[in-house]
């Protein structure tokens, strides 16, 4: 983390107001943790954001001349912002050719296909964490997923083929847990296509109050990206939350359909 | 189709202020810069996953029914804010208010309801929306008094 983005997460911290929670997360980051503060800042980090988008959203929500524009108008620009100087320039021709996935195209959506590791550790909602002896799980309830990051120096199977959520190691030292994932199945990375060769480095840390729960991670591929793309998301400390079984997803269309009322 | 049920919609420009995106990708499917509004009953409410989902019989002016399909937000976003599988029952008359489909389809997703008390059921993420900006509202008022 650059010492800018570093001082830009500190004042964004002062920045978030807190609910009242029952006790702060004692346990390090062992717990339930769910979306976002209700904040400006917050929902701008619903699913991800960066540090640039962050900021841009500060100067406009700062600047009186916006005063008069409704939130989701400045959170447009500064997601437009985000694509201009953030990621488009680090997309390749080849993940440019392949183009944006529409949201319409999205799988989960259209066929009910639980998400790849590059869009579920983003997902919305909640994410509980266990830490074991020898691995953390984290359990993410979009797609009711588990995610096992192994904490004892294993190496990944010989042969091992790529997977939905892939294979990771971690450690935590000096409050923060790193985590490298490697063997992911090619998927959707913010809308856009990545391959194979993607791997990740995520970087927990909590916060002094321990409400809030910041991850930075870098995604390496040289199909996507011509260098490393750094993405944030945030959670809060949720203990009063819990997960229910995501079953029963119905592709819209046969809803629709099977109703009679498609057009 | 747009004909025939043009006497049933109340087109307004960005009433809600452009609705932001769920995660599945709001605007690749919906409009988010105008909405429209439906009366009709209630046949189906679906707390499922990806989107929950309601099924509405839409009487027109000439007495032909249309059933539109009301896109919601996913069942664990909704039921973060006490929604249940209760919220709307089968046969309600419902006032529903939504961003309707690029592909002119009967189709909106949920902005808000009006049941036939006037009771008012509103998409949880525009409450949100609300209380942010109140929040901007707030600091606007701080930075003023601070000048």
């Amino acid at each position: 983390m650059t010492k800018l983005s570093a001082a830009f997460s500190s004042a964004l911290l002062l920045l978030i107001s807190i609910n009242a929670q029952a006790q702060p997360a004692a346990s390090g980051f062992a717990g339930m943790w769910s979306d976002p503060p209700d904040t400006p800042e917050g929902l701008f980090c619903f699913f991800n954001c960066t540090d640039y988008g962050l900021a841009a959203l500060g100067r406009l929500l700062d600047d009186p001349a916006n005063d008069d524009r409704s939130y989701n108008e400045l959170t447009g620009e500064a997601k437009r912002a985000v694509n201009e100087a953030v990621l488009m320039p680090v997309l390749t021709e080849a993940a440019i050719a392949a183009g944006r996935t529409s949201g319409a195209d999205d799988p989960g959506f259209l066929n009910c296909e639980p998400w790849g590791f590059a869009k579920e550790i983003f997902s919305p909602h909640q994410n509980e964490i266990t830490i074991n002896a020898d691995h953390i799980v984290m359990h993410y309830a979009e797609w009711d997923a588990y995610r096992t990051i192994y904490t004892d120096g294993r190496s990944p199977p010989e042969n091992m083929q790529p997977s939905l959520l892939g294979f990771s190691t971690g450690s935590i030292e000096a409050g923060t847990l790193t985590v490298n994932t490697t063997h992911i199945a090619a998927g959707l990375l913010n809308d856009w296509q990545h391959s194979d060769e993607l791997t990740a480095e995520e970087h927990y840390t909590i916060s002094e109050d321990g409400q809030i729960l910041t991850l930075y991670v870098s995604f390496q591929d040289s199909w996507a990206l011509k260098a490393p793309l750094t993405v944030k998301k945030i959670w809060k400390w949720s203990p009063d939350e819990e997960i229910y079984p995501y079953d029963e997803c119905i592709i819209p269309t046969d809803f629709i359909e099977s109703r009679g009322a498609a057009r | 189709m747009k004909t025939r049920i043009i006497g049933l919609l109340f087109v307004s420009i960005a009433l809600f202020g452009g609705v932001s995106s769920a995660h599945h990708s709001f605007f690749a499917v919906y409009d988010g810069q105008n909405t429209v509004t439906v009366k009709g009953t209630v046949t189906q409410f679906r707390m499922v996953n990806p989107h929950a989902m309601m099924l509405l019989d839409v009487t027109d002016t000439d007495g032909s029914e249309q059933s539109w399909t009301v896109e919601f937000d996913g069942r664990l976003h909704l039921s973060r804010a006490g929604w249940s599988r209760d919220t709307f029952k089968i046969g309600e008359v419902l006032e529903v208010t939504g961003n309707p489909a690029h592909s002119g389809s009967d189709m909106m997703f949920f902005n808000q309801s009006v049941d036939a008390n006037g009771a008012v059921i509103r998409r949880p993420r525009l409450e949100l929306e609300d209380s942010i900006e109140e929040q901007r509202r707030q600091r606007r008022a701080q930075r003023d008094a601070q000048n």
